[in-house]
């Protein structure tokens, strides 16, 4: 199992210089338990800090983050980059290594590991975290919920994955549900408006036919005498729509509205081509012009003759010649000349009038155009004229005869002599969007006048109710389609849901049933003063979050208890919060062999404390223990039961470099380097070894049973005298006047002239004139003659009175020393 | 360690044959991709819609 030799902090927390704690004893290879004594503010938290975040896979100290510390508090004040580290030293199988984690200033999450593969060979080496602080056990069992519990015991024992699946699981299962939810509340409030819509709560086809014929009944008799058959189904309302339109149609008053309302957007779209007059002007112009050239324009014709001369010319090499087409004689190179000059001129001539000839056409096509847009409009007013009172609408006929006049003219032969075109003044066009305008004015007046028929208005009212119905019946279809479709495939998805969760809970139970078993035997071991057994852990019954939730239960004097909170004190819960939290380390903690506790005698009365050192001796003799302490009885306390650990102590602390330890001995130890050579040590010599008296006597009495006088006025002196007197008759009931314990120990208390001090003044005040060597007998004979016979050497533990099948003994708790 | 329980037990489901194979694919997926809840439940989804979509066209 892994275990740690060093730990070495640098720049870290309270820690400036690198400071180093050993847990291997010189001369040692193993490394064993370790604790480390400090009074408040002393800088065993940074120790502590220092190894949580070295052994935390996230980088994080949790009771910082809780304090609303982040990463950049971690390193000391004035630690410079690179400065700030921890290193351990592991050991395992006979091997050493060494990690270094170091904080990064650039990346405060991202500390730098000196060997990532090892680090994640530690952090897989435990399942439970090796460390704990005492505000964690106060944390677990009292500030937590079910859900909160089963949160923590999911990363003490391990299945933080089933926990996230099963939470992620709740989650999904939510997000179907309401996407399903969503298609019902549509689904709904289809049903709604169609309920509204029928004037009945009860929705379903009979309903809604019933509705359909009683508004089909309502028109039947007054359409045209058209009879329409009942509706029987979705599908004849779907037909039935179209036949009902087309009644709404044949109505007179429809029709008239029909034909006003088409006039009018036709009307409004008429657009008529504004430029027609000002091209046709244009056109004539140009032909006027070419006209004018009538000579140029005659000799068009000839232009074959004078391409043939200039054939025949060609082939003529005679110096003077006759022209063929005029006759008169010409030297041949200038008629040559001559004749190309008349063919250019006529061949510019014919692409001109090819040019007029096809801007006539393009003319002619506008206004054929104009012509039927203007025969149409005229059809318009004729059939308005049918619905309404005579239209007076004279231009644009006006503008018919113009465009007929100027057909007549474009479709004559346009370069004789004799044609003519008249030009129409351009206000015409004008005059004709008056007259539009005008009409439609007219129309919108005359539509406003229509009065419907009751018949027609309640042929309108019952075909959009019924289109209304038809449309939300299809859409109720859909939706219901839909919804249903959802509801089977969610139910086939929470089927998986609830196997699987129940898989898992199973998985989880055997884990809380093992568990249980181990922290009722630890648990017996911490309180064993109270009757508390079948402790448990095991599911909350509760709707929010079940099968996430968890609560541990006992049996209290036989009666049954869930939560344990509900009755147990604090004392007793941070018992129980303990022997989880231990039971864990034994079950889950298989290749990580050290636990590192801090401070947590705190969650225990004093009278309890020594049951966690019991706990530790009994149970984990096999871990090595690193302990952070303030308590100086309980240090004291370890020191004795535990003398081959290593102990160190702070001595001080100073801001610029942090602690300084030192080796930490028990008080006889302490005595004897006292007692050395150093006389001026007498006294305080004198003084400690009385406190250490006073408190092995307070134990001893405790242990034994014995009833020792009350001290009922605060001026008697603080002196031990009553410890002495009620210790030694308490044994000399049991083991008789004459046993040899009971001879050394009335001694010790009515002849050793330092014990006699201190049980007849002050202990204030004693000492004042003692010797270095009256100290040293008294100490020496005090641990030789008495202590050495009332403590065991191998468990440590002073003797206790034990009272077993009638009889009555003395031995140590484990039974290693007995006293008869 | 219980680190591939989840995996154990959705491959038991589906081995059983007794529930939706597509649905447990998508947990096994989600469970090794370590997918966020709401990329799992709209892969879900998808699966739903697209099954409806499939389902309609069948009928027309």
């Amino acid at each position: 199992m892994l275990k740690v030799k060093t730990i070495k902090l640098s720049g870290f927390r309270g820690i400036k210089t690198p400071q180093e704690l050993f847990c291997i004893k010189a001369g040692e290879t193993k490394p064993t338990s370790f604790v480390l004594f400090g009074v408040n503010s002393s800088g065993k938290t940074s120790f502590m800090d220092g190894l949580e975040w070295f052994l935390s896979p996230e980088n994080k100290i949790q009771w910082l983050r809780r304090e609303d510390a982040q990463e950049a508090a971690y390193p000391h004040n004035s630690a410079q980059p690179g400065e700030s580290y921890v290193e351990i030293e592991f050991f395992e199988d006979s091997k050493t290594i060494r990690l270094r984690k170091t904080f990064d200033d650039n990346r405060k999450t991202k500390p730098i590991l000196s060997d990532n593969d090892e680090f994640q060979r530690i952090y897989q080496s435990f399942v439970i975290k090796p460390y704990f602080r005492y505000l964690e056990i106060v944390e677990f069992v009292l500030n937590r919920t079910g859900v909160q519990k089963y949160q923590e015991l999911a990363r003490w024992m391990g299945f933080e994955s089933e926990l996230n699946f099963q939470e992620k699981l709740a989650k999904v299962v939510s997000q179907l549900e309401k996407k399903k939810e969503l298609i019902e509340t549509r689904r709904d409030d289809t049903l709604k408006a169609i309920g509204q819509l029928l004037e009945n709560t009860v929705v379903d086809e009979t309903s809604i036919l019933t509705y359909c014929n009683k508004l089909l009944k309502g028109i039947s008799s007054e359409i045209n005498g058209a009879i329409l058959e009942p509706l029987t189904s979705k599908e004849s309302l779907q037909k039935c729509l179209p036949n009902i339109a087309k009644l709404q149609i044949q109505t007179s008053h429809a029709k008239n509205l029909n034909i006003l309302s088409s006039a009018q957007t036709d009307l409004s779209a008429f657009a008529i081509n504004k430029s027609l007059i000002d091209q046709i002007t244009s056109l004539k112009n140009e032909r006027d012009k070419f006209v004018g050239k009538q000579k140029s324009t005659n000799n068009i014709n000839s232009i074959d003759l004078y391409n043939k001369a200039q054939e025949i010319l060609s082939n003529n090499d005679k110096e003077k010649t006759k022209c063929p087409v005029c006759g008169l004689e010409w030297n041949r190179r200038n008629l040559l000349e001559h004749i190309k000059e008349e063919l250019n001129l006529l061949d510019q001539i014919n692409l001109k009038k090819t040019e007029l000839i096809q801007k006539v056409e393009k003319a002619l096509h506008l206004i054929r155009r104009e012509q039927t847009l203007t025969a149409q409009t005229i059809a318009k007013y004729q059939e308005i004229e049918s619905v309404i009172s005579p239209l007076k609408y004279d231009v644009i006929k006006q503008y018919g005869s113009i465009l007929t006049e100027f057909e007549y003219s474009m479709a004559g032969d346009i370069f004789s002599t004799g044609w003519k075109l008249s030009i129409p003044d351009t206000k015409i066009f004008d005059k004709l969007e008056s007259e539009i305008s005008q009409i439609i004015k007219f129309i919108n007046e005359e539509k406003a006048k229509l009065e419907p028929s009751k018949e027609v208005l309640l042929l309108d009212s019952t075909i959009q109710s019924l289109r209304k119905t038809n449309e939300l019946w299809d859409k109720l279809i859909q939706e219901k389609e839909e919804h249903d479709f959802w509801a089977a495939e969610v139910s086939k998805f929470l089927e998986i849901g609830d196997t699987i969760g129940e898989l898992i809970r199973n998985g989880i139970k055997n884990l809380f049933d093992e568990i249980s078993s181990l922290i009722e035997e630890y648990f017996v071991i911490l309180r064993k003063d109270k009757d508390i057994k079948n402790i448990k852990i095991d599911f909350n019954v509760t709707k929010k979050a079940e099968g996430r939730s968890a609560e541990i239960q006992l049996s209290y004097y036989d009666v049954n208890v869930k939560p344990a909170y509900k009755i147990l004190s604090e004392s007793l819960l941070n018992s129980l919060g303990l022997s989880v939290y231990f039971a864990c380390v034994r079950k889950f903690n298989k290749e990580c062999g050290f636990i590192v506790l801090d401070d947590i005698i705190n969650s225990l009365d004093i009278q309890h404390r020594e049951t966690i050192i019991n706990l530790l001796e009994d149970k984990f003799s096999d871990f090595q223990v690193i302990l952070f302490t303030h308590d100086d009885l309980w240090f004291e306390r370890l020191q004795t039961r535990f003398p081959h650990w290593v102990r160190k102590k702070i001595k001080k602390w100073e801001y610029d470099t942090g602690p300084r330890i030192d080796f930490a001995n028990t008080t006889k130890e302490e005595l004897d380097l006292m007692l050395g050579e150093d006389e001026t040590k007498a006294k305080e010599a004198g003084m400690k070894f009385g406190e250490y008296l006073e408190g092995v006597l307070h134990e001893l009495c405790e242990k034994l049973e014995a009833k020792i006088k009350y001290r009922y006025y605060k001026q008697d002196l603080p002196v031990m005298n009553e410890l002495f007197e009620a210790g030694c008759e308490r044994l000399k009931d049991i083991l008789g006047d004459q046993h040899d314990l009971v001879a050394k120990m009335k001694n010790a208390w009515q002849n050793d002239p330092l014990i006699r001090n201190f049980c007849m003044h002050d202990r204030r005040n004693y000492a004042s004139s003692i010797s270095l060597t009256e100290v040293k007998n008294s100490y020496q004979k005090w641990f030789n003659e008495v202590e050495n016979n009332l403590r065991c050497t191998e468990c440590h533990k002073i003797i206790e009175y034990v009272k077993a099948k009638e009889q009555v003994h003395l031995q140590c708790e484990k039974g290693h020393l007995k006293l008869k | 360690m219980t680190d591939r329980n989840v995996k154990k037990y959705l491959e038991k489901l589906k081995s059983e044959g007794k529930h939706d194979g597509e649905f447990i694919d998508v947990l096994l997926a989600s469970d090794t991709n370590d997918d966020d809840w709401f990329v799992t439940a709209n892969n879900l989804s998808q699966i739903i819609d697209q099954r409806y979509a499939e389902s309609k066209n069948n009928k027309a």
